[in-house]
């Protein structure tokens, strides 16, 4: 899978990431009440002492990450450098560290499962794959990083 | 890139998709986040006569909370609340109202143990234990949790074979039932929700329901 492949998924990807992430953050600063399909714990997760870093709800990292990942596919779309590659590859991992460590929390901390946290874990470990998938097929990328 | 340079139409179309999908994406979340709750968002003043208050016997100053004996986040409110209890004795009426949320399965047999209990006068006693043991009962089978609720029912010295009839009691569903229902026709969905005189305070932390008690006060005492 090419680099643009993977770009052009990321569009979709990060668009559902913003939408997912979005709905969250509106409603935490709204204060109003997420209605929670399948798994019915967002309430618990998302009042969760977990669900702040540094005054911010996770929600909003969230998605200034799908942001990026938009902005970064736009970018390499437009102009094909070799250095997006790179920082396709490392967005994608640091945002899965994350994911791995909210769904640590969720399942194992507060035995809550939030159904728009699960989402946003599955298209970050989609987004992660797909840039995994597109390194694994243009190494070397050691020489690719030098230009 | 030299050879995208000619191809500046492209570009300038990809970027305006991108922003179209940003603004499509910002559009989606204002309909889905639009009119918090799908009601008034205002609660009628008045009390019923079979609320459960606490707190002055008559006051201008009515707080109401709906919330539900197994969510978290309500026992977390729970300290803030029982200092606020004392603190406005004199100035205010508090109200529970039930919002039992179905993803709690021991929750609405725990707001008929409530009512069970209120029917032997001791609402208050009972919510504070079915709060202050909720890790013990959360989320464990409906029938061990319905001798849970006899036995607290027991400590509290309640007749238990009238409280454990009582909670089977169709009236004391349909009571249930009617919080749940008006909290759903205005618009709270999630627990717990504070109103002081019908409208909803939107708290970010428990000092926020303080402020708005002391506000409250001002208010109604002033001329």
């Amino acid at each position: 899978m090419s680099y643009k492949t993977v770009a052009l998924f990321w569009v979709a990807l990060a668009f559902l990431g913003l939408i997912d992430a979005g709905y969250i953050t509106v409603k935490y600063y709204s204060g109003g009440e997420v209605s929670c399909p399948i798994t019915g714990g967002c309430s618990d997760v998302l009042t969760s002492a977990y669900s702040q870093i540094m005054g911010f709800p996770v929600s909003a990292y969230g998605f200034i990450f799908y942001l990026t990942v938009l902005l970064l596919a736009f970018l390499y779309l437009d102009s094909r450098k070799r250095w997006i590659e790179a920082a396709m590859l490392l967005l994608g991992l640091a945002g899965f560290l994350f994911t791995l460590w909210f769904v640590y929390l969720q399942i194992f901390v507060i035995e809550a499962i939030c159904f728009y946290c699960m989402v946003s874990a599955l298209l970050s470990t989609t987004i992660v794959a797909l840039a995994l998938m597109a390194f694994l097929k243009t190494r070397p990328i050691g020489n690719r990083l030098s230009t | 890139m030299s050879t995208h340079t000619s191809q500046s139409g492209t570009r300038v179309f990809l970027w305006l998709l991108g922003l179209t999908l940003v603004a499509l994406a910002g559009f989606i979340v204002y309909v889905a986040t639009r009119d918090g709750g799908g009601g008034s968002g205002t609660l009628a003043p008045g009390l019923k006569d079979d609320d459960h208050v606490r707190g002055a016997s008559s006051s201008a100053l009515v707080f109401v909370e709906y919330s539900d004996f197994e969510c978290p986040a309500c026992l977390a409110a729970q300290p803030a609340l029982r200092s606020l209890y004392a603190e406005f004795a004199s100035t205010t009426i508090f109200v529970y109202r039930h919002l039992p949320l179905s993803q709690h399965k021991n929750a609405e047999l725990a707001a008929l143990a409530s009512e069970a209990a209120a029917k032997q006068g001791k609402f208050w006693e009972i919510h504070d234990a079915l709060f202050d043991n909720q890790r013990e009962w959360a989320g464990i089978p409906n029938d061990q949790a319905l001798s849970y609720f006899v036995k607290l029912a027991e400590g509290l010295t309640l007749e238990t074979v009238r409280f454990a009839a009582d909670m089977e009691s169709e009236e004391l569903r349909a009571r249930v039932k009617r919080d749940a229902d008006e909290a759903a026709r205005i618009g709270v969905r999630g627990t717990p929700t504070f109103y002081v005189n019908g409208v909803q305070l939107k708290v970010k932390s428990f000092d926020d329901l303080r402020t708005a008690l002391l506000q409250g006060v001002a208010t109604s005492t002033a001329p």
